[in-house]
């Protein structure tokens, strides 16, 4: 059975896990008891100490705000579809946070010696993931691990460690085997168009 | 008579130096010291563990590591040479996951060769399936396998497992 | 743990050619030590801990007892590892050209010093 404590775990990382499940994610925290309906990859109810919250801003919003507890997975049918929201919505919203990305508490940060990838982009990044992926973006095409990008760009080693722990649970990058894979040209291309939306570059 | 090394690795308590001494077929150098902190168990391998068995016509040679961070130095080393490597998590534990999924994606960034991941404590209640440590690994599930360290059979029956993929796939890395 | 710090700084301090000394336990935490310039204590401990464990193993296994000295010659210096009782492991680093017999006569002078002053902080710890 999947249990454990966000002491350890990212919520993300949960989040992500159980995205392709169907049940109901339940988490004790000292904030209160939240239950988190999960159906097909997409949040379909949440309800926060027995309140349906229906409103995805607010759904958000808490969300974000559980930061520690106990959390148990139980699968099965819901008994809850207030709402339609992809868990990749919920999850991808992380990187367009401003000020509240800074106080975001991550349990397991990557690494420090994992080489990542830049595999993905979003739309809508706040100025703290921008900046950082101004820096560390051309690094990472050509694949690096936190400790590399701490080393080349004297930025803190726990703070990329946490940026980049972000940009793992959004599929921004990922990690990859020491021999570098051939040239994906389509994946250059949707890696050179991440950057000019960074770096402000003209078409 | 083909002769292979193969590294028992993974987090603290995972079950490493339980699991290569419960399958060696010759006496086990061990280098397990008395813990003093508290790591949930009261020893701990301050350098390596050693043992051999042999299982079909194969003769395997076991190298298990440290778990604790401050003896990674070794890990480089027990990695020289080795065929594969057969990475140890405590089902029961779940709160060691997270830290394992680090461990495992540092090795697989490392180093390019197959391995399986054995799923220990498989014995008790209230476990994470092998299923759902792949899934939360983001792996296969067959790269997942149940295994009991304590018991003789069963971790002889993980290092079969592993001896047939190497068989199928060949020696090359597995996954990508 | 001043009087060891004191034990072990005397060392250092009193021979030109040990240029460190590393205390520590036998599951590689460090205890105490002293050192000319700056060393990493948290890796020397834990490396001195995999000697004395891999050491005792080995001797054990060809039955000529329990280790009393690992002697380490590389090509700029010595390193040298002694068991303190059982509750604990001391590294020496010294300079290549060290007077083996000298050098390991004062350690040795110390080791007792070193035993019983670690007794002494581990049973207060306890009590």
């Amino acid at each position: 059975m999947i249990h454990g404590s966000l002491r350890s775990f990212n919520l993300l990382e949960v989040m992500q896990f159980i995205g392709r499940k169907n049940g109901t994610l339940i988490i004790t925290s000292p904030e209160g008891k939240v239950r988190i309906y999960v159906k097909d990859g997409n949040v379909r109810g949440f309800v926060y100490e027995n309140e349906r919250v229906k409103d995805i801003f607010r759904v958000r919003y808490r969300f974000l705000k559980v930061s520690e507890g106990s959390f148990e997975y139980v699968p099965g049918e819901v008994e809850i579809e207030d709402f339609s929201v992809p868990i990749d919505t919920l999850i991808l919203s992380v990187v367009s946070m401003g000020d509240e990305l800074r106080d975001l508490r991550i349990s397991s940060p990557v690494h420090p010696d994992t080489v990542y990838v830049l595999s993905g982009d979003v739309e809508n990044m706040s100025e703290d993931i921008r900046r950082f992926l101004k820096v560390a973006g051309p690094l990472l095409v050509k694949c690096s691990s936190a400790r590399k990008i701490h080393e080349k760009t004297g930025l803190d080693l726990d703070m990329v460690r946490k940026f980049m722990t972000v940009l793992e649970a959004t599929g921004i990058i990922r990690p990859v085997p020491r021999s570098r894979v051939k040239e994906d040209i389509s994946l250059l291309g949707r890696v050179i168009d991440l950057l000019r939306r960074v770096w402000k570059w003209p078409k | 008579m083909a002769e292979i090394k193969v590294v028992i690795t993974g987090p603290v308590g995972s079950g490493k130096t339980t699991f290569v001494k419960s399958v060696s077929q010759t006496p086990v150098i061990e280098t397990d010291e008395v813990s003093t902190v508290d790591i949930g168990k009261g020893t701990t391998t301050v350098a390596l563990d050693f043992g051999t068995v042999r299982i079909e016509d194969v003769l395997i040679r076991l190298f298990g590591t440290p778990g604790q961070e401050r003896f990674s130095f070794m890990w480089e080393d027990l990695m020289v040479e080795a065929t594969g490597f057969v990475f140890l998590v405590d089902s029961s534990n779940p709160d060691s996951l997270p830290k394992a999924r680090r461990m495992l994606q540092f090795y697989m960034s490392n180093y390019k060769i197959p391995f399986i991941i054995g799923a220990t404590r498989q014995d008790l209640k209230r476990v994470w399936s092998p299923e759902d440590i792949a899934a939360y690994f983001m792996l296969p599930e067959w790269v997942v396998r149940g295994v009991v360290a304590t018991d003789r059979e069963s971790a002889r029956d993980l290092l079969m497992y592993f001896l047939e993929l190497l068989k199928r796939k060949g020696g090359r890395r597995w996954i990508d | 743990m001043d009087r060891l710090k004191a034990i072990l700084q005397d060392l250092v301090d009193r021979s030109g050619e040990i240029m460190a000394v590393v205390l520590a336990t036998p599951d590689g935490f460090p205890v105490e030590f002293a050192a000319r310039g700056n060393i990493e204590v948290d890796r020397q401990a834990a490396v001195i801990a995999s000697l004395s464990s891999l050491a005792t193993r080995s001797t054990e296994m060809v039955d000529i007892g329990s280790p009393e000295e690992i002697m380490i010659t590389s090509e700029r210096g010595r390193m040298f590892v002694y068991r303190v009782g059982t509750k604990a492991t001391l590294g020496v680093i010294t300079a290549r050209d060290v007077t083996a017999g000298l050098v390991l006569l004062k350690v040795r002078q110390v080791l007792p010093d070193i035993a019983s002053e670690l007794d002494r902080v581990l049973s207060r710890r306890e009590g």
